[in-house]
């Protein structure tokens, strides 16, 4: 009997927990699942975001080296750094390697951008126009996109090598012998052909968003430029430029940020030698966090390439007022 | 009339321009392939064309048979096999909660995963390798797996999202009436019609995961966790560079990102462009 009780009892809890779920409306429901399905990106954004910039921005202030990140993150890693203010970040400004490899950062990321971004739109113009015979060269244009960085850079590699790369036997061909180089150990050309394989591989990118941008450009703000008499010049700057706003931003940020942040096409491809012409932020990180293993200063470099990024993100946003 | 052949001074100047576009984008890829299919001493005589001994897959036999190729082959392949299925599962749950769902912190959810590309990788490889150190994942596929999945994840579901925010509500509402769940819903009515947002996704996780130098490089300490693309640099690193074999190798590490993507091209293009123009 008694058992019979408690068995009553706990359907009508049951019950009583159904009509609750029951009358909560049906939006609410959904965005409970909504949550659900969240649910396993949000530790990773954590991992990505969160956790590595709290980590960084404590690792700057510390003198922790590699013996201390193999500890983990528990309470050990503390007791075996010490915390040294802002000696990381001091020791960066007063080193002349700084300001050299800050200003080349920045250098790398106004050229390769620019470059992309005219030479994508040229590209993407010329796609728009419909060229009889190359309507199949829009399938095959993101295949440098797609290629892994580091083979990319054998194939650079290969063929600017010094005495057999195609580059110089072409050169010998046409009769300029004298022009003929190591290319990548070279002090004036190892960063330009840098600046070129950023352009090989990403400028693709911009002519198909480019593309896609002018393909959806109504026909008809055309006819009546035409009927008002416009030169084509006055079409492209008063229609095309204008509708190609929104695209144009998307690559250039997305570009800015993936220059700025790349570590592998320089590091595979000179290691930011030689002497130090082609070393960026990003490899400077790299390289004193796990060659010449100072942690610290790694990180604190790595926090101001973070905020560089920041402020940048910020301007945009400012710039397109919000809207993502 | 001069109206006339000026016209066909520009459209041969637009022809002309496209062939050096065609040449810049496609020659690295010819040359790599011929010269991969060259005996090695004919790469070094200075000739173009000359083929003494005809054309030979000789490089490709020694490119398998040394220097760990096929252990470092299987390995990419695994890691980044799981990787693409994880992250387009993960994805296609997170893109469509948040192109469906109107969740508190929604946009705020959103700008993080944009933000997360303002962070340079050179930076977080520090704390992966604390944490990895921690949880003894050093040098494990598991290690690599889950720091892959992590670094694929936000671009990813940022894009999916993009496919599905481009796929009409009605189907859903359609589909809620005719009595099935959210997760009914996304896997028998909207998977089927936003198969390309899917398909750009997972090739892009693939391709996170597959072209991966920087991350393997710091977890990966032994051969039997090391991938290809660490394989190409130790080889353009040795002191005498063997080219044949190398030309093999860069062919062969290529040629899956291109066949995926021979396969899922227009999906892939539509996929990309689509989250930029629409505005």
């Amino acid at each position: 009997m008694s058992g019979n009780k408690k068995k009553d009892s706990f359907f009508s809890r049951i019950n009583i927990f159904s009509s609750f779920l029951q009358k909560r409306t049906l939006t609410e429901k959904k965005k409970i699942t909504g949550w659900l399905m969240l649910l396993p990106v949000i530790p990773a954004f954590l991992i990505v975001i969160i956790f590595p910039a709290l980590m960084g921005i404590i690792n700057s202030f510390t003198d922790a080296d590699i013996v201390a990140m193999t500890v983990g993150i528990g309470a050990e890693f503390f007791d075996i750094v010490d915390f040294i203010g802002f000696s990381n970040y001091m020791d960066l400004f007063t080193d002349g390697d700084f300001w050299e490899v800050t200003l080349r950062s920045f250098a790398l990321v106004g050229i390769a951008v620019m470059l992309q971004y005219v030479l994508g739109l040229i590209l993407a113009l010329l796609l728009d126009e419909g060229l009889k015979g190359f309507g199949w060269f829009k399938n095959v244009i993101m295949l440098p996109w797609v290629v892994p960085v580091a083979s990319m850079v054998v194939i650079f590699n290969w063929m600017t090598a010094p005495n057999y790369g195609v580059v110089n036997m072409l050169l010998e061909t046409i009769g300029l012998e004298h022009l003929t180089t190591n290319w990548f150990g070279s002090l004036a050309f190892a960063f330009p052909i840098i600046i070129i394989m950023h352009v090989w591989r990403n400028m693709p990118f911009y002519a198909l968003t480019l593309y896609a941008g002018l393909s959806s450009i109504p026909q008809n703000q055309y006819e009546a430029a035409e009927v008002d008499g416009a030169t084509a010049w006055q079409k492209f700057r008063h229609i095309t430029l204008p509708n190609l706003k929104y695209p144009s931003m998307v690559v250039i940020v997305l570009h800015v940020l993936w220059t700025f942040n790349n570590f592998d096409i320089i590091y595979l491809s000179t290691g930011g030698g030689p002497v130090g012409t082609t070393e960026v932020m990003a490899t400077e990180v790299y390289d004193m966090a796990w060659n010449l293993n100072l942690m610290g200063r790694a990180a604190a470099l790595g926090v101001i390439m973070m905020l560089i990024m920041m402020i940048f993100s910020g301007m945009y946003l400012k710039l397109v007022g919000g809207d993502v | 009339m001069s109206g006339k052949s000026n016209e066909k001074i520009i459209t041969l100047g637009k022809y002309l321009l496209m062939v050096c576009y065609t040449i810049f984008i496609l020659a690295p890829f010819i040359w790599i392939l011929y010269s991969s299919l060259r005996w090695e001493p004919n790469l070094f005589a200075g000739e173009f064309l000359a083929n003494p001994g005809g054309l030979t897959f000789n490089n490709y036999f020694r490119a398998i048979a040394g220097a760990n190729f096929g252990e470092y082959f299987l390995n990419t392949l695994t890691i980044s096999f799981i990787t693409t299925a994880v992250v387009t599962l993960l994805a296609l749950l997170g893109g469509y909660s948040l192109s469906r769902f109107n969740l508190r912190f929604k946009n705020q959810i959103i700008m993080a995963m944009l933000s997360s590309q303002m962070f340079p990788h050179v930076l977080l490889i520090i704390p992966f390798f604390a944490v990895m150190s921690g949880f003894k994942l050093l040098d494990s596929y598991t290690g690599i797996v889950l720091t892959h999945i992590v670094l694929g994840l936000p671009f990813g579901i940022w894009l999916i999202k993009g496919y599905f925010d481009g796929v009409s509500t009605s189907l859903d509402d359609a589909a809620r009436i005719d009595g099935l769940g959210s997760v009914g819903i996304l896997f028998r009515v909207v998977l089927p019609v936003a198969a390309p947002g899917v398909a750009v996704t997972a090739f892009y996780a693939f391709m996170v995961s597959w072209g991966d130098y920087l991350f393997v490089s710091i977890i990966s300490q032994s051969s039997s966790t090391r991938t290809l693309t660490i394989g190409l640099d130790n080889f353009l690193g040795a002191t005498q560079i063997q080219w044949g074999p190398i030309n093999a190798a860069t062919v062969l590490t290529v040629l899956p990102t291109i066949v995926l993507f021979a396969f899922l091209q227009k999906w892939i293009v539509k996929g990309l462009t689509s989250g930029a123009t629409k505005g």
